[in-house]
């Protein structure tokens, strides 16, 4: 059921460039293992450390 | 999860170690439980959940306190020691859990739960877990809130029926349980999380933008509003904290009401003791009264012997009055006639002379008559006297006074007994009862009610602080696009974090109303097989689930059957946790209390054929009318591991034998 969850999210993000469905994939990993509701504050700093790392793999090669 | 084996000590009836092993054969999958009611089938399934999760429950659904917990008989003997070992695998780790109650030391007898220390111990892999894991540990594996489709009552399955009330707290909680079988949780903590991001990484791009001379105003402006932002969420957490308070203000009054009703249903029952207590008194006190007047005539029983030998004498004296009174009345009549004779001259019989002879004989004969008449005289007053005597002891009849004060004895110990067992129950009462104060009731109802109306307002400010808090967003959203493109790529990492928040955001916030769609139809599917597998209506051709998770059965032409029997919500009940399971594709077992109680024969053979595939493991704690050696088994038996009975000890003691056939 859990591989269903993020089939749908992959499914909503299929235009997205590869790399952002790995980071989306990366994401739903660190959820789905700090489910419980006293873990937010250790999600929240997994998944800032993703996106950062995301952003600055992407910021200068996507320049905007 | 797989379950290995538990053993119960001091729990329940089981004071001696319980010990089960669970099926670990995928074709024999089944154990069953057999026991009568009474016995242990219920304490076997709060075992399992008061060792997983400290609570157990009783039929209605409330919590147990140890003091019912621990077996009596060993309450009798002084151990207060209640342990049980739950060993079960998940994710091919062996897990071994053990829960011990305690009596605190230096108490000879507990009165509450406070009176006990609970400890409990996990083994993962044989590594110690550390005492603050294991609750988390047992969350991974099997969450309270999903017990409710591992640990069931058959005879409560209707509490399923709250699934279609739109809104109810317990549909509230069941669509939470449901949800986290189905795995929604990740996704929803996967928005809450990249939302809280944002607004950082936005207050980020703020700071940065504000460097731009161009954009200087713009990324003010944004500050400004995050802090509006900031204030209002401020505002919206006082508020929800508000509600917490008042809402765990009311839940406290709801709970001391419903005390207080049961204390006040008690207090009728006193009421109710007592006057019958009154009534046993007077019965005991007439009876005692009537016990007395009879003894105050007893002395007449006791004189009956006696009196009867008397009277006797007296009958027999008074005949012989009566014979010489008839003997001297004979005597007269004689007299009458001889001196007739005597006087007449010719003979009436022969109509001659009669002889001088014959006159002498009449003479003779009349002398001796008068001789013997003077002879037998009566003394009357002798004869009054015996017979007023005799009159005077016939009044004084049997009065059955062993027999009736035997009767009067029975209603007086009747009584007694009657006062014992109210006053017994009274006392039980009064027990439970501290105080009932209809005034404080009152005063209460009063402030749960107040309670009530400042929690509505509290609601309608947290509501209207939302409404503000979206509008707030959706500016600080657009604000936010705004600069990121006037920033042409000048502070693009912050920005492009902005943005992957967003679209993640977006992403999880349009996967949860998704995959909630995808699974419904999924459970529906699964449920509705099930369903159409178990029940014996031809014409019903499915289930229909509603935002909740609720069932409807549909008729042929797919409409809502409106009606349904509590049998049939036991089968709609059962085909939604076996569809839970299918489509969760968690392999929890399914442990049953009571599965087939209000199911007709034919349901009841469906269910058992269908029961072995609805889980990994299904255990059913049954009696022999449900699933006996003449009927049922044979559905079920080739699926079956082992047979357990739940025997009787004792009043207070039972244990389990493997059964044999």
């Amino acid at each position: 059921m859990d591989d269903q969850g993020l089939e749908v999210l992959l499914a909503l993000a299929k235009e997205y460039p590869k790399g952002f469905r790995d980071l989306l994939m990366r994401v739903f990993e660190v959820e789905r293992l700090f489910e419980a509701d006293d873990q937010r504050e250790l999600a929240q700093q997994r998944v800032s450390d993703l996106v950062s790392a995301y952003a600055s793999e992407h910021a200068s090669a996507e320049p905007r | 999860m797989k379950l290995r084996r538990l053993a119960i000590r001091n729990f329940g009836p089981y004071y001696d170690e319980a010990l089960i092993e669970f099926p670990s054969d995928a074709s024999r999958n089944v154990l069953l439980i057999y026991g009568d009611n009474m016995r242990g089938k219920t304490s076997i399934l709060n075992a399992i959940r008061w060792c997983l999760y400290g609570v157990a429950k009783d039929r209605q659904g409330e919590p147990l306190t140890l003091l019912k917990l621990v077996n009596r008989y060993g309450q009798e003997q002084g151990q207060w020691e209640a342990v049980v070992d739950l060993d079960f695998e998940a994710s091919g780790k062996v897990y071994k859990l053990r829960r011990v109650a305690k009596l605190r030391t230096r108490l000879a007898r507990p009165k509450s739960n406070d009176d006990f220390t609970l400890s409990q111990f996990l083994e993962i892999q044989g590594q110690a877990v550390t005492a603050d894991q294991v609750p988390i540990e047992i969350g991974r594996v099997c969450p309270e809130q999903i017990s409710r489709f591992v640990l069931f009552d058959g005879e409560l399955l209707q509490e399923y029926e709250a699934l279609l009330i739109e809104e109810s707290e317990q549909s509230k909680k069941i669509k939470a349980a449901i949800e986290q079988v189905l795995g929604i949780p990740a996704i929803q903590n996967g928005l809450i999380d990249c939302k809280t991001l944002l607004r950082r990484a936005q207050a980020m791009q703020a700071k940065q933008v504000k460097q731009t001379d161009s954009l200087r105003a713009q990324a003010e402006n944004l500050e400004h509003l995050q802090a509006v932002l900031s204030q209002k969420e401020k505002e919206w957490y006082r508020l929800g904290e508000q509600e917490r308070v008042i809402g765990g203000e009311i839940t406290a009054l709801d709970v001391y009401l419903a005390s207080v009703k049961a204390a006040e249903q008690r207090a009728e029952q006193v009421r109710s003791a007592k006057a019958a207590i009154a009534a046993h008194e007077v019965a005991k006190r007439e009876a005692e009264d009537e016990r007395f007047s009879i003894l105050k005539d007893a002395w007449q029983d006791v004189l009956q012997p006696m009196l009867r030998s008397r009277l006797v004498d007296l009958d027999l004296e008074a005949k012989s009055f009566n014979e010489v009174t008839e003997r001297r009345g004979g005597l007269a009549e004689r007299i009458k006639q001889l001196n007739a004779l005597i006087l007449q001259r010719i003979c009436p019989v022969c109509e001659a002379e009669p002889s001088e002879e014959k006159r002498a004989t009449l003479a003779r004969s009349l002398a001796e008559a008068e001789q013997e008449l003077k002879e037998i005289s009566v003394d009357e007053s002798r004869r009054n006297e015996v017979l007023q005597t005799i009159q005077d002891l016939r009044s004084v009849g049997s009065r059955d006074s062993v027999q009736r004060l035997t009767e009067v004895d029975k209603r007086v110990h009747r009584a007694e007994m009657g006062i014992t067992e109210k006053q017994s129950l009274l006392d039980s009462l009064n027990r439970e009862i501290t105080s009932v104060d209809t005034g404080e009731i009152a005063q209460q109802r009063q402030l749960r009610d107040q309670k009530q109306q400042t929690l509505g307002v509290v609601r309608a400010s947290k509501a209207a602080a939302e409404r503000e808090i979206s509008e707030t967003v959706s500016k600080i959203d657009n604000l936010s696009a705004m600069l990121a493109r006037a920033d042409a790529g000048r502070h693009h990492k912050v920005t492009l974090e902005v943005e992957t928040y967003r679209q993640l955001g977006d992403l999880f916030e349009n996967g949860i109303a998704q995959f909630r769609e995808d699974v419904r139809g999924d459970v529906e599917k699964a449920a509705s097989e099930i369903f159409c597998r178990l029940t014996t209506e031809p014409n019903y051709s499915g289930l229909q689930i509603n935002e909740q998770y609720g069932l409807s059965i549909l008729d042929s032409r797919r409409h809502v059957v409106p009606l349904r029997s509590a049998g049939a919500e036991q089968i709609v009940a059962l085909s939604l946790i076996a569809g839970l399971n299918n489509v969760s594709g968690k392999d929890t077992p399914m442990i049953m209390d009571t599965p087939l109680g209000r199911l007709d024969a034919k349901h009841r053979k469906k269910v058992l054929e269908a029961l072995p595939d609805m889980a990994g493991q299904v255990v059913l704690l049954v009696h022999d009318a449900e699933i006996g050696v003449q009927a049922g088994l044979e559905e079920i038996a080739p699926r079956v591991a082992s047979r357990l009975d739940i025997q009787r000890v004792s009043e207070t003691r039972s244990r389990l034998v493997r059964r044999v056939e």
